[in-house]
């Protein structure tokens, strides 16, 4: 030990509450910060947590063979499941009706239905259960064959039954039993009952039948033997003495007449609402009548479903809602047709094959979900297709056997397939997950229901249940595009001019003020700026369009001519007031809006034959006046070029021995003639245009909505001004002072270093600016929420609303049901936002490191 | 830099020949680059005065016009704003036309109408027009007609009438204010006691199941108490009857210009006043007693009346508590990332996506919200903790813990960022110095690094709340709502209710603005809520933009 200084023993080690508060703390901020990243790093990997399910396939349980009871050569008419999955029902054209239990096959009753005639003709609502039979005497028989559910207590049940363990099943009375919970059972039985029979008048045999609800009530339609199609309607009559209930019915021929078919149509169907008849013969000839009117059905067109010679038409179904048509044909081929409005004639609807399905065999049996707008194909070859309609997803391809297939149905709550070969009945477990998204869906033209052509539609719910619903993202992400190209087009320009000016020719004091005062606008909340679009601004651009549409050119035109003013005073005068030359450019911009105001009777006369509304609605006015106000622009700026290749040098060399004031007046009269020169280059150009037959009318301009994309990117753009006006002006002033000083010293003026030194140097930093600002527009939500309008419609009609992807998250995601498809897709939407804004932003942030190691080197 | 220098030298040596010449200084390029800072300027000041003076302007007692139009037709009522339009019919002429706020809702079926100039025969202002604020259907205008007190009219001059009405408004007002007192409080704190009862009994039937003996004994209690509540709602009930029976004894009758006679309850007036004979003293009063409603009240009438207090309270305390949230994590964060980690590759790629995270939209965070703390977070807490409320979510919801929380997270890089900047601004000189001395890391953090960086990181803290407390996009799916019945601190144990849903100044101007079914009406008072936000957003960022400048002052730093 050496002695220190004090006379007392140094303590060389540290104290242990020092070191252990040491490790303490970093331990803590170790964990407390690597914990925060990742829970940072969580909303991207959330949101693609709860996005990835939409793109998964269908899940399939493996299937579940039952041996038929007893192997049916009849015809099966109906094959049907319950609710939970526990037991079938097949009704065969015998008459017999047949249940059994799905989990182990078994019999549970079989019943002959009808004991007095022979059952020709069969059909079943799937939602009602309501029933209608016809007989081979011609008669008719309404009932309803339903799967019955009730909730028994446990104490009622014989101890065997008690004993079951939770979801078990047994039997009872007839009925299947489930344990549910420790005191319930939920028992489900099928149930037949039917009304008296309807005579009727002929005696021929019914040989088809369907059935439909219309508003008017219920309607069916009823093909016999003798090839008579007819539309009936029943009359319910109970007496009230008796309580015996009579049905009457009303009955309309439909007429038809097919030259080269002997037999009668093969199909009949009935569409959801009752206001159209297909009848489908064998070789794919179908005719459709409109039954709108009950009493003269009338034919509306007559198309081959299968119009190649060698196939022919197996199977036809209606798809959920009735409107679509599904036909298998010999091929293997399912196709779906609906009617739709030919693009040309909004007169008459015809129908269409939107979707093809390509099975390997012949189609034998269909069954459409009740749902959603899934379906069941099944084939001679014995395998079974599930397909999703409007994403044309093929979700399953499974195998029952090697026997045909002779029907196929989708449980109540799509979570199971069951096929019927002649020997076996296959059943799976499904769970079609979102089988109405795909990549595609997302993203390219889909032909929904009742459309001419494939298109983009953002339509996400609607009140109905066989909506068909539409997840296209196109029109959100074009109207995100749609209000960062305005607000940017507006925003960047006034950001970075006012930036360079404010870093190279404001004086520093004025700097001081003016620079944190347009930072603070970046801390404006959004809301206030949406509430200030959508309710002051748009009302007030409304009124006075024309003069709004005047300013873009009017005030720029102020500052220029207010610049040649400028040049124009003497020197002597003009040298002193340099400080206070900004109060004179503040200034302009009153001077400029007054001019537009003076001018805009004239240009509303003179462009839009003076009422812009009706103008833009095309009722009025010819295309001139727009395509003018329109090129003003893009002739300026050739103009401004032209002049400065072509004229700028030549006179820098002619002036040389001018005076002062001489430069100026012909600085002046250049501006002149050139602005002369851009009108006249405007004008040439409309009419040229006009000649040729182009309207802006229908593109860019179109008819005035309130809340448009000109009020979004003017209030947008004022919202993004502030950030790319702060990166920007950071970047000008880190450009170091020696380069300022050399290219004053080397003789250029201070605009000449601005343009060729200054801004080149800073231009990785501008452009990072403008990348961050860009990012922002792109996410921007109250303003676009509030002013926009909310409509997903593709126009670029600056006078139109747009929905972005943002805002349609604010309106939708609050109404939407969670882990449905709407809200995955909802997530996917943001999950899009995110990666969108985190690529422009990494961009930004790259291109700004480089330029500020560039920055440090000079 | 301005251009003086080169043209002072230019003009002032005599003996250089080469001029610069006018042209190369590009004066029209620069009156430009001017312009483009002049419009950013004008647009700036513009929408700071229309908000200040629509904001100012609002709660000032208008004079109250009474206008008959050729028809015949009479109008009284409040001019909102004058304008001009054009006719529909040949010639197009432009027109000017009046917006008058009529009132009298439940008579007229409308609130507002709109005059044309050239219609207009005679425009008067009616001594004794009175303007009278109602606690429902809106705004009335009217003159007095007599005062009836129990059945017997007792005044029957606009004067007397006028008196009387002084003389008793403000007890009834005070009625009234218990009534709602006895309402809100003491009938919620019974209806309380029975739910809690009743979640008390439905956890032990969760428990134990529906007829076990402690399901019983349970059950016998909650009968008890319901017993008791029912007679205490009672007791109530019948106070509030009484105080019913005595205020409808007052009521106001009045006649409409168009010469309607009607008879409005005293007790549905909040405010009334003479428009048009206020003296300015009295206006003044009028409009701090409008201010101090609007600050401090409940509001009413479909938020279109009355106060913003809940949305003023509900947004300060969703910024407090996510402040409580942020700071502490995005220090550390910071902390780690400047002090702990190693410098490489992974630590500036952290940065770098930490800055990104500042520029991805708001609203993808209340996606985040929404999915993760609400549906997901917030379900499983109510499955395990609150699972006798089931199928009502508690937690399972938007609520103002999981929107201070998402507003966290997304103000979290702009903490991380200030926090980091102040932490290298402080010289590595002082580290080492400290280390020196023998001093051990976290001392040095501890009393060297953070001290002078506090101001940086109160800066970041500071820009955070004005940054929290201005976001609506991510609020409106994870618990702002229109109208809130209870503020999320209140006496009741445990005085934070964090799962309840909040109101919220800029969620407040979006649905009055954009969702209001009377929006003409709701409009200036959006103003006024703009007014209010944005004073306190600036307020806010004014504090962080001086403390950043005194920080760099004190320290130099390489900004940018």
């Amino acid at each position: 030990m050496t002695q220190s200084f004090t006379g007392r023993a140094r303590r060389k080690k540290t104290h242990w509450s020092v070191r252990f508060s040491d490790r303490f703390y970093k331990s803590l901020i170790t964990i407390g910060g690597i914990g925060t990243i990742i829970a940072v790093s969580t909303v991207f990997f959330y949101l693609l947590y709860v996005a990835i399910p939409l793109f998964r396939p269908a899940h399939i349980d493996g299937s579940e063979t039952l041996n038929r009871p007893a192997a049916d050569s009849a015809k099966p008419l109906s094959v049907q499941s319950d609710e939970y999955g526990l037991m079938n029902q097949v009704l065969y054209a015998d008459g017999r009706l047949v249940c059994t239990r799905l989990d182990t096959g078994a019999l549970l009753f079989e019943q002959m239905l009808f004991t007095n005639a022979a059952l020709t003709a069969f059909t079943i609502n799937p939602e009602t259960s309501e029933t209608l039979c016809g007989f081979a005497d011609g008669s008719l028989q309404m009932g309803r064959i339903s799967f019955q559910t009730s909730y028994v207590d446990a104490k009622e049940l014989p101890p065997e039954l008690q004993a079951l363990a939770e979801n078990g099943v047994g039997e009872w009375n007839g009925a299947l039993l489930q344990r549910i919970s420790d005191q319930q059972f939920r028992s489900v039985k099928l149930a037949a009952t039917f009304d008296e029979p309807i005579p009727s008048e002929t005696s021929a045999a019914v040989r088809l039948l369907d059935q439909a609800t219309s508003p008017a009530g219920q309607i069916s339609v009823m093909l016999n033997d003798e090839g008579t199609l007819s539309l009936l309607r029943f009359t319910r009559r109970e007496n009230i003495m008796t309580g015996k209930v009579t049905i009457r019915r009303s009955v309309s021929v439909i007429p038809y007449t097919v030259k080269d078919h002997r037999d009668p149509p093969a199909w009949i169907l009935l569409s959801g609402l009752g206001d159209t008849v297909f009848a489908a013969w064998r070789d794919g000839t179908l005719l459709r009548f409109d039954t709108r009117d009950f009493a003269n059905p009338k034919l509306l067109e007559r198309i081959d479903l299968v119009p190649e010679p060698d196939r022919k038409l197996t199977a036809l179904q209606a798809l959920l809602g009735r409107t679509t048509l599904l036909a298998g044909d010999s091929s293997g081929r399912t196709q779906a047709w609906f009617p739709a409005f030919s693009s040309n004639s909004r007169a008459q609807t015809f129908l269409v094959a939107s979707h093809v399905f390509q099975g390997p065999a012949a189609v034998t049996a269909l069954a459409s979900s009740s749902r959603i707008r899934m379906f069941a194909a099944g084939y001679e070859d014995g395998t079974v297709d599930l397909f999703h309609v409007t994403s044309q997803k093929q979700l399953a391809h499974l195998t029952a056997g090697d026997a045909p297939v002779q029907a196929v149905a989708l449980a109540p709550k799509d979570d199971g397939l069951l096929a019927l070969t002649p020997k076996r009945l296959v059943q799976w477990k499904i769970d079609p997950q979102h089988p109405e998204i795909t990549p595609a869906a997302l993203f390219t033209p889909i032909w929904y229901e009742g459309s001419a052509k494939p298109e983009h539609v953002w339509q996400s719910s609607s009140g109905t249940d066989d909506f068909e619903p539409k997840f296209g993202l196109m029109p959100l992400i074009f109207g995100t595009l749609k209000a960062t190209l305005f607000s940017m087009l507006f925003g960047v320009p006034v950001a970075l001019l006012a930036a360079i000016f404010t870093s190279e020719f404001l004086s520093p004091r004025a700097k001081m003020h003016i620079k944190p005062a347009v930072e603070m606008m970046a801390g404006l909340p959004s809301v206030v700026l949406g509430f200030i679009a959508a309710l002051v601004l748009a009302p007030m651009v409304a009124s006075m369009l024309t003069v709004v549409m005047a300013v873009f050119i009017t005030v720029p035109a102020s500052f220029l001519i207010g610049a040649y003013i400028w040049q124009m005073v003497p020197h002597r005068w003009t040298l002193p007031l340099e400080h206070f030359r900004f109060i004179f450019m503040l200034l302009a911009v009153p001077a400029g809006m007054g001019v537009a105001w003076a001018v805009s009777p004239m240009v509303e006369k003179l462009c839009f034959a003076g009422d812009i509304m009706r103008w833009l609605d095309g009722q009025i006015g010819q295309a001139f006046g727009g395509w003018v106000l329109l090129l003003l622009p893009a002739t300026c700026l050739l103009t401004a070029w032209l002049f400065s290749v072509a004229v700028d040098s030549r006179l820098r060399s002619f002036s040389m021995n001018w005076s002062r004031p001489q430069c100026a007046l012909f600085d002046l009269l250049k501006f002149i003639v050139g602005a002369a020169a851009a009108l006249l280059l405007a004008v040439a150009a409309a009419a040229l245009l006009q000649e040729l037959g182009f309207d802006p009318r229908g593109s860019l301009f179109g008819t005035y909505v309130q809340r448009n994309a000109l009020v979004v990117g003017f209030v947008m753009g004022f919202a993004i001004i502030p950030i790319i006006y702060t990166i920007s002006e950071d970047a000008l002033s880190s450009v170091p002072d020696h380069l300022r000083s050399a290219s004053l010293g080397a003789g250029a003026t201070p605009w000449q270093t601005a343009v060729r030194i200054i801004i080149p140097t800073a231009m990785s930093g501008l452009f990072s600016a403008v990348m961050i600002g860009l990012g922002r527009a792109v996410g921007e939500t109250m303003i676009v929420l509030m002013a926009a309008g909310n409509t997903p419609v593709m126009e670029w009609n600056l006078f139109n609303g747009f929905r972005t992807l943002s805002a349609n998250i604010a309106v939708e995601l609050p109404e939407a049901v969670r882990n449905s498809t709407h809200y995955r897709t909802l997530f996917f939407a943001a999950l899009v936002l995110f990666v969108m804004t985190f690529i422009l932003n990494t961009i930004a942030e790259l291109v700004r490191m480089r330029f500020r190691k560039k920055a440090m080197e000079l | 830099m301005s251009s003086e220098t080169s043209e002072k030298k230019s003009a002032t040596s005599s003996r250089r020949r080469a001029k610069v010449s006018l042209f190369a200084q590009g004066e029209p390029m620069i009156w430009l680059t001017g312009g483009g800072l002049a419009v950013a300027l004008c647009m700036i000041i513009g929408l700071l005065l229309l908000i200040f003076y629509n904001g100012i302007s609002t709660l000032w007692p208008m004079p109250v016009p009474q206008i008959q139009t050729v028809s015949g037709t009479v109008y009284l009522g409040e001019v909102t704003r004058d304008e001009s339009f054009r006719s529909n019919d040949e010639p197009v002429r432009t027109l000017h036309r009046r917006l008058m706020r009529t009132g009298n809702f439940e008579i007229s079926g409308e609130h507002f109408n709109w005059i044309n100039k050239h219609e207009v025969k005679e425009e008067t202002l009616p001594q004794w027009a009175l303007v009278i604020e109602r606690t429902a259907w809106g705004r009335f205008y009217g003159f007095p007609e007599s005062f009836v007190l129990g059945g017997e009219t007792v005044a029957s001059t606009s004067e007397t009438v006028w008196k009387a009405f002084n003389q008793y408004h403000d007890a009834v007002s005070d009625r009234r204010g218990k009534i709602r007192e006895l309402e809100t409080h003491e009938i919620g704190r019974i209806n309380r006691r029975l739910e809690n009862a009743r979640l008390a009994l439905r956890t032990v039937e969760l428990r134990s199941g529906l007829g076990s003996p402690a399901w019983n004994v349970e059950h016998t209690k909650f009968l008890e108490t319901e017993k008791g509540v029912t007679e205490k709602f009672k007791k109530l009930q019948e106070e509030i009857v009484q105080l019913r029976t005595e205020n409808s004894r007052y009521v106001l009758k009045l006649r409409t210009a168009q010469g309607k006679d009607t008879a409005i309850l005293l007790e549905n007036i909040v405010r009334a006043y003479p428009a048009n004979q206020l003296s300015i003293v009295g206006k003044v009063g009028l409009y701090f007693e409008r201010w101090h409603e609007f600050l401090l009240d409940d509001p009413r009438e479909a938020n279109s009346e009355g106060g913003v207090f809940p949305a003023i309270f509900g947004t300060v305390i969703m910024t407090l508590l996510m402040s409580l949230a942020v700071v502490p994590f995005g220090v550390m964060a910071a902390l780690y990332l400047r002090e702990y980690a190693k410098p490489g590759l992974v630590v500036s790629a952290v940065r770098i996506s930490i800055n990104n995270l500042a520029g991805v939209p708001s609203i993808v965070f209340g996606v985040f919200g929404l999915g993760f703390f609400c549906y997901l977070f917030g379900a499983s807490i109510d499955e395990l903790f609150f699972a006798s409320s089931l199928p009502n979510p508690t937690f399972g919801k938007g609520g103002i813990l999981w929107a201070s929380l998402t507003l966290a997270l997304l103000t979290l890089p702009v903490v991380i960022v200030a926090t980091e900047e102040a932490l290298s601004a402080v010289p590595n000189s002082m580290r080492e110095g400290s280390y020196a001395c023998g001093g051990s890391k976290w001392q040095t953090i501890k009393r060297i690094v953070l001290p002078r960086a506090m101001p940086g990181i109160m800066t970041g803290m500071i820009l955070a709340m004005a940054r929290g407390a201005g976001e609506v996009a991510p609020l409106m799916l994870v618990g702002a709502v229109k109208l809130a019945p209870e503020l999320p601190l209140d006496g009741v144990a445990p005085f934070i209710h964090a799962e309840r849903s909040f109101m919220h100044l800029g969620f407040h101007i979006y649905d009055l603005g954009f969702q209001s079914q009377n929006s003409e009406a709701a409009k200036p008072m959006v103003f006024t809520t703009t007014l209010l936000l944005i004073v306190l957003i600036f307020l806010l960022n004014l504090m962080a933009v001086r403390l950043r400048t005194r920080l760099r002052s004190k320290f130099v730093s390489a900004a940018f």
